[in-house]
């Protein structure tokens, strides 16, 4: 822990971090889950001209006209967006690409014409800002020293917090259900430029601490992560406001061990941990998506050879044979390069080996062999099997050489009590096939009647 | 004439960043229109931003080489492209918020880096590079230039050569699976090639802009065309026109940076063709409207004075003002119509009332025939109430066929509802009623 050394200017630095992401993520959160992130994109360009404007006209570095500014931009752009949509045609993604860039050379054209650079604002300033810079201005409050931007981040928290405890349930939803909330007189279109006009204020606020690009990670990032995490709306706001913090005190620690700049750091820290969430997440992440899947394939491979040792056996049984041989490993890479055992020849060894650890297969001289266990096991696979045969044949008149097929892929998924209610409809005791379906009680290989 | 020559003078400097801007201006333009087709037009601005981090990777790797960066700006942009679609087709994170995932992270490793070249390094060189965010296009070279012009040529060439499988890929990519086209190669050639373009583009109108120089040309051409062909072509042309107007009002003013001109020039030139396009423009499509609004009025006064008519055989002339209460109109658009009826002999104005002329007559039994006609089918064919329907007159017979009129005629005779025409019954209309004395 040498590297951590926390001295006052990089704690005002990550106070003003988590503020920063903090406000951002949980008015992000609707962004998201609304499908609008693409406008929160575009709205933290073009609040550029909006601040431009208020600068030409209050002539300094007054937050309410900034604020009246970025407002007023960020509705602008929802505006013409909508308009150019519905009005004209224009698909939504262009008109949001023809209007934020218009906006946003307009407010970069106008910097430069006025020559606004000496006053702090040039359009680097406003794209990339810089954390570290602008936590070192202070300000004093009852004898307590805190740095400036907390002011308009503390108060952009407040508004969003404020504006998502208030219309919580019609923001949930016009979110979810838009149809729903026009019929319950919940006007979508106030809700939604609302949303927006949050998002500009919030973006105005952060701009000059994080500039206006990252401010796009801020927003959507941590309620990306979030939503990985859960499917309710209230723990979302939550993670995404803690996933926040995370990634603002992991970003400036990062940053000053590398000595590189704050802001941009942070976005790569809340990358990284969406990357994390990405791959490791419980429910949604693709490892999960992975082993269910690979548990899936195991289990399916399992019943395919525990069934193909099942018919061997079944064979000699009805061809009078005894003792009862077993099935030798060539004989069952030849149903894998057939395809009725799903994988390949490994999968299959290692399925094998698992069957006899779980007590399911044994290996005789002759070969393998179905315990009692397993020849239950096998016996139910079976019966699932031979009961959707009867089932496709009965019912939908299926020919006979196209029902393996479909039984092959539904004998893992059948249910008991499905099974159950196909045979006790049918009443048969054989398949479509002549063969006979295993009842409960698992046949051994002695009790079968011998013609 | 004076004006264009000084323009055509141009010094060595501008010729040369001409040169550049409008061959990016039409690459972007072409390939621009093909992603916009696509729905893959804001997908540029991710990719755009993605380019940054190869750029000082390149950068810290080979030193200040133009064709590494480029390949580094491109290895990385690529990547991000691909992390988007992974995204959007592996986890339940949309596609929206993967670009902006994407756009801000990388963006954001791009500046990391840049910020650890400039705090950790006493190497001078790397001055330059930082212009690859906004762009610098007064500082490009001869040799940029003329890359920019290779490349920009290429991707044209390339979107020719692949017409017919990329216009496909844009109108029905399904269709284009299932005839045996790889739809996953062609994306990504499309993706290749709008690298190519954004990551040329880059050092002329930077990171934040490009994206607009390729969704305008596109945006604004469809305003004109719905032809591929024609679009492309267009596109390209309006790509050069504003780069070509951007750089020399950029040139001519002394402090206005090219790449935010060349937008604004792109914005000017998309609101013109939003307004004025002949068919799809907003103003075409207004007119359109409004003469359709003020023909229902019309149509609806010819109605409901045949029904007055019709309420009472014995009056030649209808009273005005009763029929304005019946038209719920504005009193404006009411007298508008009543005047064009007259000015078109439809109908006259005598002492008390309106009447129809001989002509208007005519017009107004086959119209109402029409819409009793309409009201019919609706009722017996479709089940909809007489009063949910919203007639439009002269598409029934190009619709119906004989028989169905024929059938829908016998059941208005069998209400009663079949228009007859009152010339008959009615006292003789005052000679004031003909269309030669129109008040």
């Amino acid at each position: 822990m040498e590297w951590l050394n926390l001295d006052i200017s990089t704690l005002r630095t990550m106070a003003v971090a988590v503020a920063a992401s903090a406000s951002c993520a949980i008015i992000g959160c609707f962004l998201v889950i609304r499908g609008m992130s693409l406008l929160g994109d575009a709205i933290s360009h073009a609040v550029l001209p909006g601040i431009v404007v208020a600068f030409l006209l209050a002539d300094g570095r007054h937050p309410v006209p900034l604020l009246v500014g970025a407002i007023a931009a960020g509705i602008l752009t929802t505006f013409l967006t909508q308009s150019l949509h519905r009005r004209a045609g224009v698909q939504t993604d262009a008109g949001m690409g023809v209007v934020f860039t218009a906006l946003f050379a307009g407010g970069v054209v106008m910097i430069s014409a006025f020559d606004l650079t000496h006053v702090d604002l040039d359009p680097d300033c406003v794209l990339f800002g810089d954390l570290g810079v602008a936590a070192l201005r202070t300000a004093r409050f009852g004898g307590f020293e805190f740095p400036q931007p907390l002011i308009p981040l503390g108060i952009a928290f407040g508004l969003n917090a404020a504006l998502i405890g208030l219309l919580w349930k019609e923001l949930k939803i016009t979110s979810f259900d838009p149809q729903l909330a026009t019929t319950l007189g919940i006007s979508s279109t106030i809700v939604h430029y609302a949303v927006m006009s949050a998002v500009s204020c919030t973006a105005v606020a952060a701009f000059e601490s994080v500039g206006s690009i990252l401010v796009i990670s801020m927003l959507i990032v941590p309620g990306a992560t979030a939503r990985l995490l859960t499917d309710r709306l209230f723990p979302m706001v939550v993670i995404a406001a803690g996933a926040a913090t995370v990634a603002a005190v992991a970003g400036i620690l990062i940053a000053g061990h590398f000595d590189t700049v704050e802001a941009p750091t942070l976005s790569v820290a809340s990358g990284v941990l969406f990357a994390i969430t990405v791959i490791a997440a419980p429910r949604h992440g693709l490892l999960a998506a992975w082993i269910r899947r690979l548990l899936l394939s195991l289990r399916i491979v399992a019943e395919d050879v525990l069934a193909r040792v099942y018919r061997h056996q079944e064979r000699q049984r009805v061809d009078g044979k005894l003792p009862i041989l077993g099935l030798t490993f060539r004989g069952l890479s030849e149903s894998v390069r057939e395809g009725a055992i799903l994988g390949g020849r490994n999968t299959c060894r290692v399925t094998l080996w698992i069957l006899g650890w779980r007590g399911l297969l044994t290996h005789s001289s002759s070969g393998y062999l179905l315990t009692d266990a397993g020849l239950s096991r096998a016996a139910d696979l079976i019966r699932s099997h031979r009961a959707w045969e009867v089932y496709l044949r009965e019912n939908l008149g299926v020919a006979l050489d196209h029902l393996h097929e479909p039984a092959h892929r539904m004998e893992h998924f059948l249910t008991p009590e499905l099974t159950q209610d196909i045979l006790a409809d049918a009443g048969d005791l054989l398949d479509p096939h002549g063969r006979p379906i295993p009842l409960d009680a698992a046949p051994s290989g002695t009790e079968v009647d011998r013609p | 004439m004076t004006a264009i020559l000084g323009f055509l003078t141009f010094d060595y400097n501008t010729r040369v960043v001409l040169l550049g801007t409008l061959s990016l201006g039409a690459a972007a333009g072409v390939i621009g229109t093909v992603a916009l087709l696509r729905r893959r037009a804001l997908l540029g601005d991710a990719l755009a931003h993605a380019t940054l981090p190869g750029v000082w990777i390149a950068f810290l790797l080979f030193g200040k080489n133009f064709s590494f960066l480029m390949l580094g700006a491109m290895a990385t942009g690529l990547l991000g492209v691909a992390t988007v679609s992974a995204l959007s087709k592996y986890t339940r994170i949309k596609e929206d918020a993967s670009i902006g995932i994407v756009l801000s992270v990388f963006f954001g490793a791009g500046l990391m880096l840049s910020g650890w070249v400039h705090h950790n390094s006493t190497n001078a060189s790397q001055s330059g590079i930082d212009s690859y965010l906004l762009g610098k296009t007064a500082g490009m070279l001869a040799s940029d230039a003329r890359f920019i012009c290779v490349v920009g040529l290429i991707v044209v060439a390339a979107v020719l050569l692949l017409y017919k499988e990329l216009k496909l890929l844009c109108f029905d990519p399904e269709f284009a699976a299932v005839q045996g086209w790889r739809v996953g190669l062609l994306d990504f050639a499309l993706m290749i090639l709008l690298t190519a373009t954004t990551v040329i583009g880059l050092p002329a109108v930077g990171v934040v802009l490009m994206v607009a120089l390729l969704i305008l040309p596109g945006a604004a051409a469809r305003f004109w065309s719905d032809r591929l062909s024609v679009l492309l072509v267009l596109a390209g042309v309006f790509g050069l026109v504003i780069a070509g107007t951007g750089t020399m009002v950029s040139a001519a003013a002394a402090r206005l940076p090219a790449g935010p001109v060349i937008v604004l020039c792109g914005t000017v030139l998309f609101a013109a063709s939003m307004l004025f396009a002949p068919r799809r423009g907003v103003l075409a499509r207004w007119s359109r409207t409004r003469s359709h609004r003020r023909r229902r009025v019309r149509q609806r006064i010819v109605q409901r004075l045949f029904e007055a008519f019709e309420k009472d055989a014995s009056i030649a002339l209808a009273s005005l003002s009763e029929l304005s209460q019946r038209i719920r109109v504005d009193r404006r658009s009411f007298n508008r119509a009543v005047n064009r009826l007259i000015r078109d002999h439809w109908i006259v104005v005598g002492s008390g009332g309106v009447g129809f002329t001989d002509h208007g007559w005519d017009r107004a039994l086959r119209t109402v025939r029409t819409i009793r006609l309409w009201e019919q089918y609706l009722l017996t064919h479709a089940n909809i109430d007489r009063d949910l329907v919203d007639p439009d007159v002269d598409v029934i017979e190009s619709l119906l066929s004989t028989a169905v009129i024929h059938e829908l005629e016998l059941g208005l005779i069998e209400s009663g509802r079949l228009p007859r025409d009152h010339r008959n019954t009615a006292i003789q209309a005052p000679p004031t009623a003909s269309r030669e004395v129109p008040l």
